[in-house]
């Protein structure tokens, strides 16, 4: 599904991502982790080529999603096709809950008809298990939701585009357990229809919701390999002490 | 390499830049001419005589220095005072209204302190100020006469209206520094004053840059001051109770007969560009002060 | 010792607290004679005052200030509608190319110009128009001048008054939103004009409104750049159809004419005119700060 060759990135004159190979299976979940630093969030920015808003960087190589490489494509359709759910959940605040998942397919014209829209909002709220709680209050703005809220509307707003790939940079990382809980467990839910991407500095997390695990230390991916293997008999030293939590 | 443009947008910055680059440019271009036909005169004699297409304006220049320079004068110490006294000592509650007070002093139009400086402060600075000090200062400063229009006056109009613009920038400053510095200064026993005297010292480079960017309004400044400064040529500019001229209050009353005489457009222009020069230099100098912090 | 020094700490707090005071007693004097001067003119010919041309001296009778008054609202709106737009625009530009170097050059020239005392606008628009017509004269072998003197101009003046400043402030607008909202929008794989327009600049709206606010209220209350290209004109313009290439007066130009005359039914006509032009400006300063504070609530 995700192909990435000879992934070279600079931020100025530091190289931030040293030759990355790695390759993801269709409909699964692979987590990247690794301690803050190590290039995880520039890697996951790479593959929707988000990482060229950031003045100062350059980046080499190659990345094919389904088939197609972004690099060769227009920015736009490429993140068109890749939804994206970030660290601090970050809905329009002064948009309304509604607006917020129908902003994609709107302003792309992915839709022809009002109710076509109706429609695609109120999947992607089903799917991100947030329709029950909003159904009745679509109007008011996206700010007055709880985190937890906030970030299934994030997930929604990315599903509303109908990707094949959803990239989550730390999704949890600011919200309470049971927020915490709930995402996880719509991700293992999710991946039925999307291939999801998912960083984390936290290795439990990665444990708990992973097919397979790529571990990125200072701009290297150290190891990849299915989560059982990388939690029970990683091949790296470096590997063992991250999970072990002697580094990170 | 990047490109230059990197998007459609770029086309409309470019053509922004480029309008006003060539206006830069015809500014000097139309400068030329006067230069040329008069060459160092320009600058160093006191003549305006467009009949004669006789121009000189160190006259104005000086009028224009001198009311920058008694405008700042004054006005530092106002402005100081005010900023310290809006970020030290009135009452946290009255501070905003205190700001919204300096700012409307700064948004009020200039020509309506014109009209005022004209009408009521002309007239009192005659009465109170300059008639009395007449008496024994008239070999230095001038005899005054009614209604009491005088460099004097334009310095003292403008110091009132710089006043908000400085003092909001060395406020900026003053609350700019961290509470853990005033508590610092507070906890070794220091009074009231001497926290004060500390910051002001602290924020210098805000005081010189407010002065500073102050200045330039002052030299910049047209009609506000074309209205009390008295519009005479005064060749003795600095006998500042007499009426005289500014660089741009001379190019404010004389602009009408300008396209008349074949050099004086050309002698308008390039007596602003040395105020624009003299001012840009003020405001570049004020504006790296405040930066550096 | 220690009393000294709290005397001397006593005595200089109060005088900085006089002093700081002083600066208030001029300006709350300008507002009480604008206002009781402006309100008795506008008495004596109410409401005549606000569509009436002026009167003819010596006549005792106050006219009005209606030319006035459509020259600027004709002014600062064309100069509006230029201006907004095309600052927004390189706003854009420069708040998301920030290291392009357009966007450097762009900085320099546009601060440069932020500088400018406004009198030089009016001449550079002057000058601008006059090599214009030397280039149409020795070039193109035509016979057409552009007019210097009229709304077109003064209006070229008034939008590059407010150029620098709505550029600025709205850069700085754009660039203060937070990169995650920047993601959220880019990670749709919005274009960036898309983006800027249906998400940025709605974002940002109360700031950047506020800004527009401010720039109309500094272009209404501007003198010195209309009198190299408005020119001024005592009368109603707008009923000719060319009045676009036709110099115009304002309310600004208007004050500086009439408070210089020697008549006393100008002078009075001059502070109505102060009244009115004080009021509006003041009214869009309030409303732009109500906004800003709404926006900072946000």
């Amino acid at each position: 599904m995700i192909m990435i060759k000879d992934l070279n990135v600079w931020y100025r004159d530091n190289k931030i991502l040293d030759n990355i190979n790695l390759d993801v299976p269709r409909n699964v979940i692979l987590t990247i982790m690794g301690p803050s630093g190590s290039g995880k969030s520039t890697l996951l920015r790479a593959i929707n080529r988000l990482i060229e808003i950031y003045p100062g960087v350059r980046v080499e190589g190659e990345i094919y999603v389904d088939g197609v490489n972004v690099f060769k494509a227009r920015t736009e359709d490429v993140r068109r096709n890749i939804g994206m759910v970030f660290q601090i959940p970050n809905p329009i605040p002064n948009m309304s809950i509604f607006d917020n998942v129908a902003l994609g397919p709107k302003l792309n014209k992915l839709v022809k008809s009002e109710s076509e829209l109706r429609d695609i909002v109120k999947w992607a709220l089903e799917k991100a298990y947030l329709w029950d709680e909003v159904k009745d209050r679509l109007k008011e703005p996206a700010a007055k939701l709880s985190g937890g809220q906030q970030q299934r509307l994030c997930i929604a707003r990315a599903l509303a585009m109908r990707p094949k790939v959803i990239l989550m940079d730390e999704p949890t990382s600011n919200l309470d357990p049971v927020a915490t809980n709930r995402i996880e467990e719509l991700m293992v839910e999710l991946k039925k229809i999307v291939t999801v991407v998912l960083v984390t500095h936290n290795p439990a997390q990665a444990a708990r919701v992973s097919d397979y695990v790529a571990f990125l230390y200072k701009g290297r991916l150290i190891e990849v390999g299915s989560s059982s293997q990388i939690f029970t008999s990683p091949k790296n030293e470096l590997t063992e002490k991250y999970i072990t939590g002697r580094i990170g | 390499m990047a490109r230059l443009i990197e998007h459609p947008l770029g086309i409309i910055m470019l053509l922004v830049i480029s309008i006003v680059s060539v206006m830069i440019i015809f500014l000097i271009i139309q400068s030329i001419p006067i230069l040329l036909y008069r060459g160092l005169e320009f600058l160093t004699t006191s003549s305006w005589n467009p009949v004669k297409e006789e121009y000189g304006i160190l006259f104005a220049l000086g009028g224009s220095v001198v009311v920058g320079l008694i405008s700042v004068a004054l006005g530092a110490v106002l402005s100081i005072s005010l900023a310290v006294f809006v970020a030290e000592i009135s009452p946290v509650r009255l501070r905003s209204i205190f700001v919204t007070l300096n700012d409307i002093g700064a948004a009020v139009p200039t020509v309506i302190y014109g009209l005022w400086g004209l009408i009521y402060l002309a007239p009192f600075l005659y009465d109170y100020v300059m008639a009395p000090l007449s008496t024994f200062l008239s070999s230095v400063l001038g005899v005054p006469s009614r209604p009491g229009t005088s460099i004097f006056t334009a310095s003292i109009l403008m110091a009132i209206m710089i006043v908000p613009f400085s003092s909001a920038i060395i406020r900026e400053g003053l609350l700019s520094i961290p509470t853990h510095l005033r508590e610092a200064i507070i906890s070794i026993g220091a009074t009231r004053w001497e926290l004060i005297w500390i910051q002001i010292k602290m924020v210098k480079n805000y005081i010189i840059g407010g002065l500073l960017i102050g200045f330039g309004r002052a030299v910049g400044e047209t009609v506000a001051v074309a209205m009390v400064v008295g519009n005479v040529i005064q060749p003795e500019f600095y006998k500042i109770f007499l009426p005289g001229y500014t660089v741009s209050s001379l190019i404010a009353d004389q602009y009408q007969n300008a396209e008349a005489y074949t050099y004086m457009v050309s002698a308008l222009f390039a007596a602003s560009l040395f105020i624009f020069i003299v001012g840009l230099l003020a405001n570049m100098v004020g504006l790296s002060m405040v930066k550096r912090r | 010792m220690i009393d000294l020094r709290s005397i001397k700490s006593k005595v200089m707090v109060a005088t900085i607290s006089i002093l700081a005071m002083l600066p208030f007693i001029p300006i709350a004097h300008l507002f009480f004679t604008v206002v009781a001067n402006g309100i008795y003119a506008i008495s004596q010919n109410f409401p005549g005052f606000f569509y009436m041309e002026r009167s003819i001296p010596g006549s005792g009778v106050i006219g009005g200030v209606g030319p006035y008054i459509v020259g600027t609202a004709i002014l600062v709106s064309i100069a509006t509608l230029i201006g907004v737009p095309l600052s927004i625009l390189i706003a854009i530009y420069a708040s998301e190319f920030i290291q392009s170097r357009l966007t450097n050059a762009g900085d320099v020239i546009i601060t440069t110009l932020f500088e400018f005392p406004t009198i030089i606008i009016g001449l550079m628009t002057f000058a601008l128009i006059s090599v214009l017509n030397d280039a149409i004269r020795i070039y193109l072998l035509i016979d057409v001048e552009l007019p210097k003197f009229s709304v077109l101009s003064g209006s070229i003046a008034l939008t590059i008054v407010m150029l620098p400043f709505l550029y600025v402030q709205i850069k700085e607008s754009l660039r203060s939103i937070p990169i995650s909202i920047r993601e959220a929008a880019y990670s749709l794989g919005l274009s960036r004009i898309k983006a800027n327009f249906y998400i940025f600049l709605v974002y940002a709206r109360g700031s950047i409104v506020t800004s527009i606010l401010i720039a109309i209220s500094k272009i209404m209350g501007e003198t010195a750049p209309l009198l190299f290209t408005a020119f001024g004109s005592d009368f109603y313009t707008i009923s000719d159809p060319g009045f676009l290439f036709k110099p115009i007066g304002s309310l600004t130009l208007a004050i500086y004419n009439l408070g210089l005359s020697p008549y006393e039914e100008w002078i009075a006509t001059a502070w109505g005119a102060a009244f009115i032009l004080l009021l509006m400006v003041l009214s869009l300063y309030i409303i732009a700060r109500y906004i800003a504070r709404g926006a900072y609530l946000r």
